[in-house]
């Protein structure tokens, strides 16, 4: 079922009735999710991704837009009439009821034609759990699940009245870090085997572009660019998606460009012919860093930290934004202990210009 | 953990609290078991040095006390009818209020109101509702017609000729006897003035002596004229100015023994006392045999419903209840109980339920809501699960509560604690006790109080096992 967003907006009306500000949350939101995909709402919090999630399920009505799941319009319909699950932040279990309660609850709230038998419900419940791998633990309350499989019961039940859409807010928030991983797979490896069209919201540009077919990255009820986790972070279409995906994140200069030389500071750091001399942002991945005695950019060496496979050089420079440069090298490269500076040169499809009024991408071939 | 060095310390800090309990608290408890098991005890006499018998004859003498038994019956039936109704009712209150935005504070402060009235005061207010009788001034105006009658029971003759805010007349004709009433009111009945004018001649006279009253004149066979009155404290009449006290069911003549005045009860289908007829015999002008004329005082449309509630009902095409006054019902009484128990009950409950759906997290609701779940199942499912340790909690205090119902009877019966005529019939635990100690009974008082201890335990206890099963905390 692909869900079509037609310029979804969203105004909250102002809270102190003083200053009549309106809140847009979401602003303009023009979107088809493709049927079958896994799609990541991505943003930093006050984004309006909730927001835009809660006006998929019908909890919060659209300001203006229209939504459609395939072909129906759905924008005016209540939740229960829309056919979605959803899998809340906190995972909403009811805390009195078993999971098998829990999960056959939507079940039980059907009535008239598609009202089941006490064994069809039993049968489905059964279903849905092995499909979480919760299984054994039917006649468990909440309260003595970990949070991985109350996230699985949230999940079950969300999926076992097979919603037309899947929607998880913030799904892995409440894991810690070792249960996310595998969580994060669990739920993509459901989704590959239910097909069913799943949009989940999340602050954590890491766990979207794991498992996400789409990731859509929203900024103040914008959304600044759509596409592919990789094809998206390796060309941000502005400033800001470029800072927002990437651990550790992008470093960013103030340089500028002179007849085609990319400059940060006095030093050229690669050239762009096409480009106007302009001031700039220059932004360089981590990894676009490799170590060299001749490179062009010089940095005052503060520590390497180790960690195991490659390494991660923290440096400083006038130039940096970022109070620290964070580079990643290979651990193979050794820098020379004790030096006080360091000399890189720059992968140049790791350096992306950026427009340092609109902070848009300046697209240009970089060498 | 306290240095055992510095130990004395802690213990002075404690001792002021210490001491306070242990006088106030703990020591009466003690002496209400001491004396419960003590036979006739009395503190006087105690100090003095006596000696009182040990034993249970205090609790034998309680169970074979007829008023201990009534009180024990009247609190158990207030407590299994109250804690539910209350509960339930303050339950969907609060899930109504919950679940409305505008106005909720608003009503919220007013479901709340009756927490911080004075329950004395709410009870003679519900007292006033449930009344039947009320004040007479009314009565007057509305609720009483008045006949005169000869010997053929022939139709009344007297009619309201005038009627405003200050005065009544009453015109009326028996055997061509011109006969006419004149009541100028002062607003207040008291101090009416009453006019007779009897055959073409009007006498006067003032009605002060008389409280709010029927008043009604005759002729005595000397000529001259007799002022007769209905009041709340039986029937009196003047007589050449003089008043006198005459029982209900007869006047006796005047000192001048010229004339006699009978007056006779009217009863109605039911036997209830409505009304009075006073009647006298009476020589026509025109000459002839003397001819025996009434005057009938008896209220019209079923006496006087002047409590709310009655009004109500008779407004409804009902039948008015006698619910609290004399000679009424047990069932009303303990309706009207119930009634005033349950809405004096109810703002606590509310706001205790209220602050419990308040913690409730409204993602509960959303995902019911996103599941399509119908808003009864939502309020069984959900809600009251998610509220059952609240509950527990009002049903618990609301039981403890009951079982020590005291002012609340106090408040609608006064301290007769029963009808007019009927003192003691709604007697509870508490006021047993009460009178007990009144009565200078110690024993018998404390030998109570632990049984109602006993009681309140025993279903605390209960309570306690059976919300380990259903509560979810």
């Amino acid at each position: 079922m692909k869900v079509v967003l037609q310029n979804v907006t969203k105004i909250f009306p102002s809270r102190n009735k003083k200053s009549n500000e309106e809140v847009v949350a979401v602003n303009n939101f023009d979107f088809t999710i493709p049927d079958g995909k896994l799609v990541g709402l991505l943003g930093p919090s006050g984004c309006g991704k909730s927001t835009t999630l809660y006006m998929i399920c019908g909890l919060q009505k659209l300001s203006s837009g229209k939504i459609f799941f395939g072909d129906d319009d759905v924008t005016d319909l209540s939740p229960e009439n829309r056919g979605v699950g959803l899998v809340f932040q906190n995972y909403a279990l009811y805390p009195h009821m078993t999971v098998k309660q829990n999960i056959m609850f939507p079940l039980q709230n059907l009535t008239g034609k598609d009202k089941l038998t006490k064994e069809e419900m039993l049968e489905r419940t059964q279903e849905a759990a092995k499909l979480v791998q919760i299984d054994e633990l039917l006649d468990r309350k909440p309260s003595e699940l970990s949070g991985g499989q109350q996230q699985r019961v949230a999940i079950a039940r969300a999926l076992v009245k097979m919603p037309r859409i899947l929607l998880l807010d913030e799904p892995l928030s409440n894991l810690d870090a070792r249960l996310r991983l595998q969580t994060r797979e669990e739920i993509r490896r459901i989704q590959r085997e239910t097909k069913i069209t799943t949009i989940f919201v999340t602050h954590d540009q890491e766990e979207a572009m794991s498992i996400s077919d789409v990731i859509v990255v929203m900024k103040l009820g914008v959304v600044q660019q759509i596409g592919a986790p990789q094809d998206v972070y390796d060309s941000p279409r502005n400033l800001f998606v470029a800072k927002f995906l990437g651990t550790p994140p992008i470093n960013v200069f103030e340089g500028q460009i002179k007849g085609g030389k990319v400059m940060i500071g006095d030093e050229v750091v690669v050239t762009a012919s096409d480009v106007p001399d302009q001031k700039l942002y220059i932004g360089i991945r981590p990894e676009g860093f490799i170590v060299d005695p001749n490179g062009p950019l010089t940095c005052n060496l503060q520590s390497v930290e180790v960690m195991g496979r490659d390494s991660s050089v923290v440096s400083t420079n006038d130039a940096s934004l970022n109070p620290t440069i964070r580079s990643i090298i290979d651990s193979d490269i050794k820098v020379a202990p004790g030096s006080k500076t360091v000399n890189f040169r720059i992968k140049p499809n790791k350096i992306f210009l950026f427009n340092k009024e609109t902070e848009e991408r300046i697209f240009c071939e970089v060498k | 953990m306290v240095d055992s060095k510095h130990q004395w310390k802690a213990w002075i800090y404690l001792a002021p609290a210490v001491v306070l309990l242990a006088v106030f608290t703990v020591w009466p408890i003690i002496n209400t078991v001491r004396m419960a098991f003590l036979a006739d005890y009395k503190p006087l006499e105690a100090a003095g040095g006596a000696t009182f018998a040990f034993g249970i004859a205090n609790f034998k003498k309680a169970f074979a006390f007829n008023a201990f038994l009534t009180c024990l019956k009247n609190t158990i039936l207030l407590c299994v009818l109250t804690v539910p109704i209350s509960t339930a009712l303050a339950l969907l209150i609060a899930v109504a209020l919950n679940s409305i935005k505008p106005l909720q504070k608003f009503l919220q402060t007013i479901f709340f109101l009756p927490y911080v009235t004075n329950s004395i005061a709410i009870g003679m207010v519900f007292a006033a509702m449930f009344n039947i009788i009320g004040n007479t001034t009314n009565l007057y105006k509305t609720e009483y017609a008045i006949y005169a009658r000869n010997k053929e029971e022939q139709a009344s003759v007297f009619e309201l000729s005038e009627r405003d805010d200050t005065h009544y007349s009453f015109v009326g004709n028996v055997d061509d006897i011109y006969y006419y009433m004149d009541l100028t009111t002062q607003k207040d009945i008291d101090k009416c003035d009453v006019i007779a004018d009897y055959s073409g001649r009007r006498y006067s006279g003032s009605s002060k002596a008389i409280s709010d009253s029927n008043v009604f004149f005759s002729k005595n066979s000397n000529g001259s004229y007799k002022l007769v009155a209905t009041t709340s404290e039986g029937i009196k009449y003047l007589n050449s100015g003089k008043e006198s006290s005459l029982s209900a069911l007869q006047l006796t003549s005047d000192s001048s023994k010229a004339a006699e005045i009978f007056a006779d009860p009217v009863l109605n289908e039911d036997g209830e006392e409505i009304g009075y007829r006073l009647w006298f015999m009476q020589t026509p002008l025109k000459g002839g045999d003397a001819v025996k004329t009434y005057f009938t005082v008896e209220h019209i449309s079923s006496i006087a419903s002047i409590g709310i509630v009655n009004n109500l009902i008779e407004r409804f095409g009902g039948r008015r209840v006698n619910w609290i006054n004399a000679s009424s019902s047990y069932a009303a009484n303990i309706f009207v109980m119930v009634v005033y128990i349950v809405w004096n009950a109810l703002p606590f409950k509310i706001l205790i339920l209220m602050g419990g759906l308040q913690s409730i997290n409204k993602q509960y609701y959303d995902a019911a809501k996103i599941d399509g779940t119908s808003r009864r199942r939502i309020l069984t499912r959900i809600t009251i699960p998610l509220l059952s340790p609240m509950l527990a909690y009002v049903i618990i205090t609301g039981f403890i509560g009951g079982f020590k119902e005291y002012t609340s009877i106090v408040g609608i019966f006064g301290d007769s604690m029963g009808p007019t005529g009927d003192p003691g019939k709604l007697q509870t635990m508490v006021g047993f006790i009460y009178d007990s100690l009144a009565g200078n009974n110690y024993g018998l008082a404390s030998a109570s109080a632990l049984i109602l201890f006993a009681i309140i335990f025993v279903v605390t206890m209960i309570n306690l096992q059976v919300s380990k099963k259903r509560v979810h905390y």
